[in-house]
């Protein structure tokens, strides 16, 4: 019994950290194009539109960096800090065994909550910064159509 | 197996290891990343100084730049500290007589926890210097928001 639930935990964590590095990857290179974006939207401001100032061009650029960095700030909360310890001079002897099987499910089960939680956080920041620039790229598909016809 | 029996140490310090290794491995990934996206915004901030207000000077433009390249730098700085040198030589002429096998179980168990010690503490200051770098980023681009709405405030009205 307290190996099937070990598994399941051991799984849920797996799925967790795996989901985690995929979003942070997804926020790194986002954070990128954002970047590599930017500076041709800046040399193109003398062909914006009137009624489109380039404060107004960068205002999304800007919320978009913001969420991402937050999306990709390093976490690593209190409450769990009892199993993974994080000390500049930690000794060997501060890492302990667990004493049994129960005191290890507990601590995979509370893994589960922190990385459940972190998990969120940078899903919320991604689909905001995700969805400003699907926007953002229609409006500007939208521009250029229009200046065209 | 049943809940009161200890679990195997060897594995638990195991996993432990891998768990450190992981989370210091994604450290330097975003710090590599970070580094790359500071570089490439630096290039459009330094081009624009000229429609900047008065009270924003280059060298202060420049400063936040400057602590988040030395953070980030710091972060992906190679360490190997030298209390895990005896079973991670780094050396320049390795001879086959430096690497010995011990079949000792209880110092394989000692060998894992200060493997776990050195990875935390690797650790530490990797996540210090990327939580200092995201903090001055963040900083920065709460500031310019700021400018910028402001900016966009007076041309409007």
């Amino acid at each position: 019994m307290a190996q099937e639930a070990s598994a399941y935990y051991r799984n849920q964590i797996a799925a967790y950290t795996d989901t985690i590095r995929i979003s942070d990857f997804k926020a790194n290179v986002a954070v990128i194009y954002g970047a590599f974006t930017i500076g041709p939207v800046m040399s193109f401001a003398d062909k914006f539109p009137p009624f489109l100032p380039l404060t107004a061009v960068l205002l999304p650029f800007v919320v978009v960096f913001f969420c991402l960095l937050v999306c990709l700030y390093p976490r690593y909360p209190r409450r769990g800090r009892a199993n993974f310890l994080i000390k500049p001079n930690a000794s060997p002897k501060e890492f302990r065994s667990p004493t049994n099987h129960a005191v290890t499910l507990e601590q995979q089960q509370l893994l589960c909550v922190i990385l459940c939680n972190i998990l969120y956080w940078k899903t919320i920041c991604l689909r905001i910064s995700f969805a400003i620039y699907i926007m953002g790229t229609l409006a500007a598909a939208a521009l250029i159509v229009y200046s065209f016809v | 197996m049943t809940d009161d029996e200890a679990p195997d140490p060897g594995l638990h310090f195991g996993n432990l290891i891998s768990a450190y290794t992981e989370a210091i491995r994604l450290s330097d990934f975003k710090a590599n990343l970070t580094v790359l996206f500071v570089a490439i915004m630096m290039g459009p901030v330094i081009a624009s100084r000229d429609k900047y207000p008065h009270f924003l000077t280059l060298p202060l433009i420049l400063t936040p730049f400057f602590i988040a390249f030395f953070c980030l730098l710091m972060c992906v700085f190679p360490r190997f500290p030298r209390r895990g040198r005896q079973n991670f030589l780094v050396v320049r002429n390795p001879k086959a007589s430096d690497f010995t096998f011990s079949d000792k179980a209880e110092s394989d168990i000692d060998q894992l926890k200060l493997r776990c010690a050195i990875l935390s503490g690797i650790l530490f200051w990797k996540t210090l210097f990327l939580q200092i770098s995201f903090f001055v980023c963040l900083f920065t681009v709460g500031v310019t928001f700021i400018l910028l709405s402001y900016s966009l405030l007076t041309t409007i009205f």
